[in-house]
């Protein structure tokens, strides 16, 4: 998995520009046994979190410097998966809107029912677990990718597209035999058990 | 000096000064009196001192006489006490003389007998020769021999002719050449029995008559005893021993001499004379030096009435200067004579020159005054003739019976008949009707009257006709001439016919303020009302005060002001009946001021309509601007409630799950209640914003209405991702304003920047908000973005109501704004680069306390 080990504890990042918001959520959400990080920008947020920390991210839309849709567009661009749980005001729909469409998990709205946050925060959480999870396997399944020869790579990348062999034999100049045992060594290294399984694993390659 | 020929000596005494004169003068009179006067006076005071000589020196010849009778009478008393002493009485008793003995007597020549006693013959002023005692019967029986001579015996027949007299009479009488007193005393016991008789023989000599005289050496008296036949002197006094013997013819040119008789001693055949001699020498001097003192005493009183005599002239002669100044004085400023007054020499000659010469500039004067008062008579005579002439009102002399004696030209014109036709004639008769004729008599007799002290002429206003029958109002004055022989009126007659019409219409004139239907007043420097017309009643009533009575001070005070400056001053006054401007114009030439008023009441009503509805109009745009900021402030208003939110479902868990700090859950509460207030402030402002209020003035620092409304904002700007730049002045910025309007303003500027950034790139978005104090001291607010910018075109019409570029808004902010800078006699502008964004400045008047602290 991740190199860095995983933390134990998600952390829950909250991200706003008015302290006593910070303060509040801080109050409220530490109330549950949870563990909260407040940042006042966005900047100090990507300064002090590095790609690979659980948790999630409570974000206010609306802030000086960079905003929360700006953020949420730099974690989307730079691959850091981090389930987003945008705060808004009365009456920012439209906004909440585009951060969803940008990836936020939830959106939720001022002044908080405390359930419905605690809800929406465990969910993301959960999400989180499970990004992590698959991008673990992800991670692996590259590794097993990477010991492919170039050959073995577009034999695989002809198999999961659902050529047959004859097929790939004639598109390669070769004989069929040879893209047998191509295919025989690829589903090796990938350790797929049976097509199908290959065929998974490369879709989840590529996603 | 006028007179060259003056005699030299005239001249000389002209020189000298009057006191040396006289005192010259009084010198020589007093030199010729003397001379005439001394030898006779001498020779009368020469005689009265020999008639008083003659009496002195039988005074002192009697005195010196009475001196020698009693020293020979105290001689005679020694004697006698000699004579019946104790020791005579004792050496006698026991002894007997016998008439039949022929002895010589007994001589005591060195010792003294036993019949003296000690000291009884020492006492005496002058020892007697011999003491000789006799006895009864005449016999010398002892002598006692104090000269060197021994007694010689031719004197025992005088000796018993003196023994015979005893107790008699002493006497002189000359014995072997010399002269001696002889005393004779009988001794005798105390039953008077006769024991014998005491002879004294006592020398008399010069000593003796000095002793008589109790003479000093020095005394010029001499008294001496004279042989009265033989006129030759026998015994002198004094040491002049040479007298003796010496005859009297010999001595008178020596000696004054007064002989008197002796002849109580002279019971001998010797004729004594007693003589008292003074030397002629000492006689003189005491004449001479009496003559001398006399003489002194004449001379100190004439020096004293000569000096008397030149005090008194130097007295007259300062009075004659004084006189002759005060003349000289009065003549240069009275009759113009000048006539220098001398300074030294003889005052009277000077005076009697000055007075001549004086006399006859006085008479010179005279003479070119009468010339001169002679010419300036004619002179005025001619004028006044050609006055009368000239005169534009006609002038008619009278006589006491009223005839007319002189009708100038003037009258000739003005009641056309000619001065021939006019002269003799009756003037009340030929000029006034029968009314003012009777005035006009009334006049002259008033005039004759008045008294001639106090002639003025009276004036009075008649009714005259002229020879064409036209009504002519006159003014009439009388004065009369009095002349030696007669009494004349010069009547001055004006014609006034033409001051009437004028009068006439200075007062339809002066209607005009009266008719006028707004208010015109004139007030004086005191600020007493001295006129108003009918318009002014409500302004009177307004200042509660009268036609002729004093407007209130403060009005008194404008009214000065106005008077002083020389400027007119416009002023408005709210009565009850209506508001008036007041233009106050004022008249320094007379110390008033002229009040010009103007009905503005439904002017000033337009204009508070105007102001009210603006008011209005800029209320309902403040609304429609918080309309439209309404999303952003309820999001301002949900930050603190969420907040709230959050801690209190905190709390509750907590408290819920019996977890949590006691501290932290307090800490938790006042995070609320202060979340609680935060969201109570934006309230508050909100509500100032859209509350309607009247509006104000107050002293606000600009910077805090920049900072509120920046607050206002700030949802806005978060959405924009603005950072407004806030560069406000470190001191405050105190403006009297209307807080909530100047807010409005900047609220304004702040939303149009903000819509101006929205076209821009987020990150590129500036917005700077800046106060402060301009060079020339006018506070300042500068909102500046890097928007797209106006263009030129619209910056024309920028202010302008409905003026918008914008899809959104009606266009009233800036209109507004400006509407609003302008009531607070500020100004707003912009400017802009197109492109490159705006900056729009509001300048609003300092407040004074916030001037003055800059210029302290």
């Amino acid at each position: 998995m991740n190199q860095n080990g995983t933390s134990p504890a998600p952390t829950v990042f909250v991200v706003d520009d008015d302290e006593a918001m910070r303060n509040s959520l801080r109050w409220l959400i530490e109330s549950v046994g949870l563990a909260v990080e407040c940042h006042d920008s966005a900047e100090s947020f990507l300064d002090s979190y590095y790609p690979g920390r659980s948790g999630c991210l409570l974000l206010d839309v609306r802030m000086p410097g960079m905003s929360g849709l700006e953020l949420q567009e730099y974690l989307h661009r730079n691959e850091i998966n981090i389930p987003v749980i945008i705060i808004t005001g009365h009456g920012d729909v439209p906004m909440s809107v585009r951060a969803m469409k940008e990836g936020a998990i939830d959106f939720i709205e001022k002044p908080f029912n405390d359930e419905l946050l605690l809800d929406a925060i465990r969910n993301a959480l959960a999400v989180n677990e499970k990004q992590r999870e698959k991008q673990a396997l992800r991670a692996e399944l590259a590794a097993r990718l990477a010991t492919l020869t170039p050959r073995e790579h577009e034999v695989m990348e002809m198999v999961t597209a659902g050529r047959s062999n004859k097929e790939i034999a004639s598109a390669l100049g070769v004989s069929a035999k040879t893209v047998e045992a191509h295919r025989a060594k690829v589903m090796d290294k990938m350790q797929a058990s049976s097509l199908a399984e290959l065929v998974r694993m490369s879709m989840l390659v590529q996603e | 000096m006028r007179e060259p020929r003056r005699p030299f000596f005239k001249n000389l005494l002209r020189r000298v000064p009057m006191p040396v004169l006289a005192a010259l003068f009084g010198l020589l009179t007093a030199a010729a009196v003397w001379i005439v006067i001394d030898p006779i006076q001498t020779r009368a005071i020469g005689n009265i001192f020999r008639e008083e000589l003659k009496a002195q020196l039988e005074t002192r010849a009697r005195e010196s006489m009475l001196r020698f009778d009693s020293f020979v009478q105290s001689y005679v008393n020694t004697t006698r006490l000699l004579a019946n002493h104790r020791r005579m009485a004792d050496y006698l008793e026991p002894l007997v003389w016998f008439s039949a003995d022929e002895e010589p007597p007994v001589v005591y020549l060195d010792r003294q007998p036993l019949w003296l006693p000690a000291s009884a013959i020492q006492g005496l002023p002058v020892k007697p020769d011999y003491a000789v005692l006799a006895d009864t019967g005449g016999k010398i029986r002892e002598v006692y021999q104090l000269a060197q001579r021994p007694l010689p015996q031719e004197v025992e027949p005088e000796l018993r002719h003196a023994i015979a007299s005893a107790g008699q009479q002493a006497y002189i009488t000359r014995l072997n050449g010399l002269l001696y007193l002889v005393i004779a005393e009988r001794v005798e016991d105390a039953s008077y029995y006769h024991m014998g008789s005491l002879v004294l023989l006592v020398p008399v000599n010069s000593g003796f008559l000095d002793a008589s005289q109790q003479r000093a050496p020095d005394s010029e008296i001499t008294v001496a005893l004279v042989d009265g036949d033989a006129q030759v002197i026998l015994a002198a006094g004094g040491n002049d021993a040479l007298l003796e013997g010496a005859a009297m013819e010999g001595i008178q040119d020596r000696y004054v001499a007064t002989v008197q008789s002796f002849f109580e001693y002279g019971n001998t055949p010797l004729n004594l004379l007693f003589a008292t001699l003074i030397p002629r020498d000492i006689v003189d001097a005491t004449r001479s030096r009496i003559i001398a003192v006399e003489r002194r005493h004449r001379l100190t009183g004439a020096a004293i009435v000569g000096f008397i005599f030149v005090l008194f002239f130097i007295f007259i002669s300062n009075r004659i200067n004084r006189l002759l100044k005060r003349v000289a004085a009065f003549s240069s400023r009275a009759l113009h004579i000048e006539q220098p007054t001398p300074k030294g020499g003889n005052r009277l000659l000077i005076m009697e020159d000055w007075i001549r010469s004086f006399t006859q500039a006085v008479m010179r004067a005279r003479e070119e005054m009468r010339a001169r008062y002679t010419a300036e008579i004619e002179e005025r005579e001619a004028l006044k003739t050609a006055v009368l002439d000239a005169s534009l009102d006609p002038i008619v002399t009278i006589d006491q019976h009223g005839r007319i004696v002189d009708f100038n030209p003037t009258a000739e014109q003005t009641f056309g008949y000619g001065q021939q036709e006019a002269l003799g004639r009756r003037l009340d008769e030929l000029i006034f009707d029968r009314g003012s004729r009777e005035a006009f008599n009334s006049l002259l007799a008033d005039c004759l009257k008045e008294r001639e002290s106090d002639v003025k002429p009276v004036l009075r206003t008649l009714t005259a006709r002229s020879k064409d029958d036209r009504i002519l109002p006159v003014e009439v004055a009388i004065k009369p001439v009095r002349l030696e022989n007669q009494l004349l009126f010069t009547t001055y007659i004006r014609d006034i016919s033409e001051r009437k019409r004028q009068a006439k219409e200075i007062v339809s004139l002066a209607a005009f303020p009266s008719e006028s239907p707004l208010p015109v007043l004139r007030i004086n420097r005191p600020g007493v009302v001295i006129y108003a017309n009918r318009a002014s009643d409500a302004l009177l009533d307004y200042w509660g005060c009268n036609r002729m009575q004093t407007v209130p001070i403060y009005w008194k005070r404008v009214v000065e002001e106005v008077l002083s400056t020389g400027r007119a001053r416009e002023v408005e006054v709210t009565t009850r009946d209506g508001i008036f401007s007041l233009l106050l114009a004022p008249v320094p030439d007379l110390d008033y001021v002229n009040v010009y008023g103007r009905d503005i009441t439904a002017m000033r009503r337009a204009e508070e309509e105007a102001r009210h509805r603006q008011n209005e109009l800029i209320h309902v745009s403040r609304l429609s601007t918080m309309g439209e900021m309404a999303t952003g402030i309820a999001h301002e208003l949900n930050q603190p409630l969420s907040a709230i939110v959050n801690f209190a479902n905190g709390c509750a868990r907590r408290l819920r799950l019996g977890i949590g700090e006691k501290e932290e859950l307090i800490a938790a509460m006042e995070q609320i209640a202060a979340q609680a207030r935060r969201a109570g402030e934006i309230i508050k402002r909100l509500r100032g914003m859209v509350t309607r209020k009247q509006p104000v003035r107050e002293e606000v620092d600009l910077n805090t209405l920049v900072a509120d409304a920046c607050t206002l904002v700030s949802h806005d700007r978060k959405k924009l991702q603005v950072t407004i730049e806030s560069r406000l002045s470190r001191l405050p910025v105190v403006a009297r304003v209307d807080p909530v309007q100047i807010e409005q303003v900047i609220l304004n500027l702040l939303r149009n920047a903000l819509d101006a950034l929205e076209a821009r790139e987020p990150e590129r978005r500036r917005l700077i908000i800046s106060t402060g104090i301009t060079p020339d001291g006018r506070a300042y607010i500068e909102v500046e973005d890097n928007g797209a910018g106006i263009a030129a075109e619209d910056l024309k019409h920028l202010f302008d109501p409905f003026f918008t570029t914008k899809k959104s808004g009606m266009g009233m902010g800036l209109s507004i704004s400006q509407t609003i800078v302008t009531e607070h006699n500020g100004r707003i502008g912009a400017r802009s680069v197109p492109g490159r964004g705006a900056v729009f400045t509001v300048e609003l008047p300092l407040s004074e306390t916030a001037m003055e602290s800059k210029a302290s």
